[in-house]
């Protein structure tokens, strides 16, 4: 099912959360909200599940009007950040939640209930953790029966605030990869919200960068990251240092021992060096300007030139971007 | 004869906070309470089993524990309507009604028992609607438990209250997010994290409004076999000197009162089952 979001504005007293904001996520897409907090992602989020009401505004699923409905009645599954479990039912009831609450003409009988959610926890892979309560769950595990709870529903959409957010880096990393899969398998339309690009841009198919309430750029991870379309989501998909008072990737940042006179060399003094890692991050110091720029290079290409601290080196840089603002 | 402690862990300071834990309640709880079983002991089976089994004590008995019963239950509920207010609407004067709430642990509770008395009997401002209805209040059993209920209600609002406080939002939207309505949440989600607070108010109700004396004696009209309450009759022994056979009354209360608090608390061990933290 598609959502269609259509000139949302939302304000918090004084405070504009949302202004006039659009967007479109197809039936089986994977959607990312990307932005810094305080960006109004959450907010959009929660206002297409119905927990919260836009000031003006609608929102459209597969073109019928939604905007009025009450969470209860959108059939949307929703993924908390700190995963909002009942926590005096156990992972087996907690799944089974949705279902029980169903009024009894459509709810399915105990057998069916229990065939259902045995299978549910089967794709979370916590079969043998049924009569578990949450607090005897790691974080990962938690945030995993969330999901399985909100899928108990079949919902027409997901839709997940930050799920990975108060999880440890490395349960990050495996819990997306297996979303990824998940919803490659169920394919229903889901959007996600995160302040972090590696994690949009590795998990999504398209991403919505957002920021003071705006939607600043739609499209997908390459596009976006390749063509960005202003300062701020150049800035928020990767590192950027200014150089000539252009835009550069620090792995796009030259350096070289080559310190002969020529039309555009730029020379400098290596400040700091962090060879932790699988790039090795370098600071200069511009000698004309005194700017300080920052550069990563291969690992390989730091030995060659076996940079020191106070090494005095050409830079150069290989691409760069001007924005006009 | 060895003792077995949980392992105390890192913390420090078991011992002394242990330490304290016995001495006081070795001085403030069991040598009185010990006292109370000793005196009892000097009067003999026969005539200990000859005071607590007569009807006047028994019937002193029912009305005790019944009313006490009654007003606890009666406190759960709106102590629990009171709490949710507070905690969950902003309205005028809402600091003032929380203040109001503890009135009843400061006042001298004859004080309460004089003014519900003058309100609720048969002339009083309320009593006077009352009457005609065919409702008694005052010198009734239901006018004990009136008093038992202002006297109880404090007790379980501010057990239910941080509770409340702590609920967590997000688990309501959860719920409705998958469907359930506005009673499915309530009786579904939210009650169940309320049940261990509701039982210890519950509990606390239950336990003062026994050992209630002040407001009872003026409004209970204190009829014998029917409005009497256990610790008049106490006092009523001790004013004729029969120590032993207060003593023996007493006995017969505290025993029955430490069992159902025993059982009130079982109760609530296992509805809080769930909050044990520990990964296995």
């Amino acid at each position: 099912m598609s959502i269609e979001v259509r000139n949302i504005r939302k304000t918090f007293g004084s405070f504009e959360v949302l202004r006039d904001v659009s967007l479109r996520v197809e039936d089986g897409e994977l959607f990312a909200l990307l932005g810094p907090s305080g960006s109004g992602k959450t907010s959009l989020l929660r206002i297409i599940a119905g927990l919260e009401y836009p000031d003006s505004g609608t929102i459209h699923f597969n073109e019928e009007d939604a905007t009025k409905a009450a969470a209860r009645e959108r059939q949307v599954g929703f993924v908390f950040q700190h995963y909002a479990l009942f926590r005096h039912m156990t992972v087996f009831e907690n799944i089974a939640f949705g279902l029980r609450v169903r009024p009894r003409e459509t709810r399915p009988n105990e057998h069916t209930i229990r065939e259902k959610v045995g299978k549910l926890l089967k794709l979370i892979q916590l079969t043998p953790l049924g009569d578990r309560f949450p607090s005897q769950l790691s974080g990962g595990q938690r945030q995993r029966v969330a999901l399985a709870r909100a899928l108990a529903v079949e919902p027409r959409v997901l839709l997940l605030d930050e799920p990975f957010g108060a999880l440890d880096a490395r349960v990050r990393k495996e819990l997306r990869r297996w979303l990824r899969n998940l919803h490659d398998e169920l394919h229903v339309a889901s959007v996600f919200v995160t302040h972090d690009q590696e994690e949009a841009l590795e998990v999504a198919d398209r991403v919505a960068i957002m920021q003071h309430g705006r939607i600043e750029q739609t499209g997908a991870p390459a596009e976006v990251y390749d063509s960005p379309a202003n300062a701020f989501v150049y800035g928020f998909l990767g590192d950027m240092t200014l150089f000539n008072g252009e835009f550069v990737r620090p792995h796009d940042i030259e350096i070289s021992r080559d310190t002969g006179p020529g039309p555009t060399a730029v020379f400098a003094t290596v400040n700091f060096i962090g060879d932790a890692g699988g790039l090795v991050r370098i600071e200069v110091r511009r000698e004309d300007t005194g700017e300080e720029i920052q550069a990563e290079i291969t690992r390989e290409r730091y030995r060659e030139l076996a940079l020191r601290v106070g090494d005095y080196v050409s830079i150069a840089a290989r691409h760069s971007r001007v924005f006009s603002s | 004869m060895q003792l077995h402690f949980k392992r105390p862990g890192i913390l420090p300071g078991f011992w002394p906070a242990y330490c304290y834990s016995v001495l006081y309640l070795t001085l403030i709880v069991l040598i009185p309470l010990s006292a109370v079983f000793l005196k009892t002991a000097t009067a003999g089976w026969t005539k200990i089993w000859h005071t607590i089994s007569s009807p006047r004590v028994v019937a002193a008995y029912e009305v005790s524990f019944g009313a006490s019963l009654a007003a606890a239950l009666a406190s759960v509920v709106i102590g629990f309507v009171i709490a949710w207010a507070l905690e969950r609407y902003e309205f005028p004067g809402k600091s003032i009604v929380d203040a109001l709430v503890d009135i009843p642990f400061a006042l001298p509770t004859a004080v309460a028992g004089i003014s519900l008395t003058s309100l609720y009997a048969p002339s009083g401002w309320l009593g006077r609607y009352l009457e005609p209805l065919g409702i008694k209040v005052a010198f009734a059993p239901l006018g004990i438990t009136v008093a038992l209920v202002f006297i109880g209600l404090p007790f379980v609002v501010r057990s239910v209250q941080p509770v409340l406080e702590d609920a967590d939002h997000e688990v309501e939207e959860a719920a409705s997010s998958l469907g359930a309505g506005r009673w499915q949440v309530f009786w579904r989600v939210l009650f169940p994290a309320f049940r261990p607070a509701l039982l210890t108010g519950f509990a606390l109700a239950f336990a003062r409004g026994l050992g209630e004396y002040g407001s009872v004696v003026f409004i209970s009209g204190n009829l014998p076999m029917k409005t009497e309450i256990a610790p008049l009759l106490i006092i009523a022994k001790l004013e004729e000197y029969d120590y032993a056979g207060a003593a023996a009354i007493a006995t017969a209360m505290l025993v029955a009162s430490f069992l159902m608090l025993l059982l009130i608390n079982i109760v609530q061990g296992r509805s809080r089952r769930f909050m044990e933290t520990k990964l296995s």
